[in-house]
């Protein structure tokens, strides 16, 4: 009974230690998971991103790159500081006016000082790594190599166990209406065309094997729907009613 | 929701290791013991399960365009 109740109370301390490092370092720990690299002070990008948290009563965010083709951005942080994150993909694909338009969005969430998503992306994250650390688990214990039906069975059997209560925490601390807000801001600054055109190219790209649980942080979901879990971490709302809803209103 | 199907069955797996690990834990198979682990253990799962449910018809998005 003793070695049950050492090996709970390290369990509970574990937990107990991740909320709180996730409720510091979460901005840090999230810019680190994808080799987010910072704009140097005199980049064309950086002072447009200055310009328009300018005119969004902003103060200055943070401006990170990550290496990816695909088109994507995300923010993380609160108003007084905050980091705004794009792909090089986006970069590359979008126009002056879309890029704008997404750094707005992003700014735009960044004004709300909605920190808890980022705190439950962390988190979650967390537990849906806890399979792949299973499957290596398996594989130094020998049940085979990390192609061969033993370690993937197990690694399935723990991303049953662990992605529900993952994907409860993101859904839980997701807002459709603060996406909805920062799309009708972006189209008031950008113009709804630019909005518009921006997420058509989001809507249209390919998958991005990210961490499940970090799908909702990001402006669009990129997870493919290959695997049966990935599903859970769809948030509302999609890009379609958010084209939609956009059309409609005619900013 | 067959992703929480799945889950069921995965979490109804953890009920039996646990009555494994408590009967070899006691060196003998009491089944009141395994009745009550199971109602509770059942009950908790039931709850948590209608949780997932009723928050992922809420919440998740019906599309899916990745490619």
């Amino acid at each position: 009974m003793n070695i049950l109740f050492m090996l709970a109370s390290g369990l509970g301390a574990a937990v107990i230690l991740t909320v709180i490092a996730s409720f510091i370092f979460s901005q840090q720990i999230l810019l680190r998971w994808y080799h987010a690299k910072k704009a140097s002070f005199d980049d064309p990008l950086y002072m447009q991103m200055l310009k328009l948290a300018k005119d969004a009563g902003m103060p200055a965010a943070g401006l990170y790159f990550i290496e990816s083709p695909v088109v994507n951005s995300f923010s993380v942080g609160n108003r007084k500081n905050g980091s705004i994150v794009l792909t090089t993909g986006a970069i590359e694909r979008l126009s002056g006016d879309e890029l704008s338009c997404m750094m707005v969005y992003e700014i735009a969430h960044l004004r709300s000082g909605r920190r808890l998503r980022e705190i439950a992306a962390v988190i979650a994250g967390i537990l849906t790594m806890l399979p792949i650390a299973a499957l290596w688990g398996a594989v130094f214990t020998g049940f085979g190599q990390d192609y061969e039906p033993a370690p993937k069975l197990i690694k399935f059997f723990v991303t049953s166990l662990f992605a529900p209560p993952a994907a409860l925490l993101v859904q839980v601390t997701s807002s459709e209406s603060v996406k909805y807000e920062a799309d009708k801001y972006a189209a008031l600054l950008c113009g709804s065309d630019a909005a518009i055109g921006m997420l058509l190219k989001l809507r249209d790209h390919e998958s991005w094997d990210i961490n499940p649980s970090h799908a909702p942080l990001f402006i669009a979901n990129m997870l493919s729907d290959d695997e049966i879990y990935n599903t859970l971490f769809c948030t509302r709302p999609s890009v379609d009613d958010r084209i939609k809803r956009l059309e409609e209103a005619g900013y | 929701m067959r992703a929480l199907g799945i889950s069921f069955v995965s979490y109804m797996f953890m009920l039996f290791v646990i009555i494994v690990v408590v009967t070899f834990h006691a060196r003998d198979f009491d089944f009141g013991r395994a009745a009550a682990i199971t109602a509770v253990y059942m009950t908790a799962l039931l709850v948590y399960f209608a949780v997932l449910f009723v928050v992922f018809k809420r919440k998740i998005a019906t599309t899916v365009h990745a490619q």
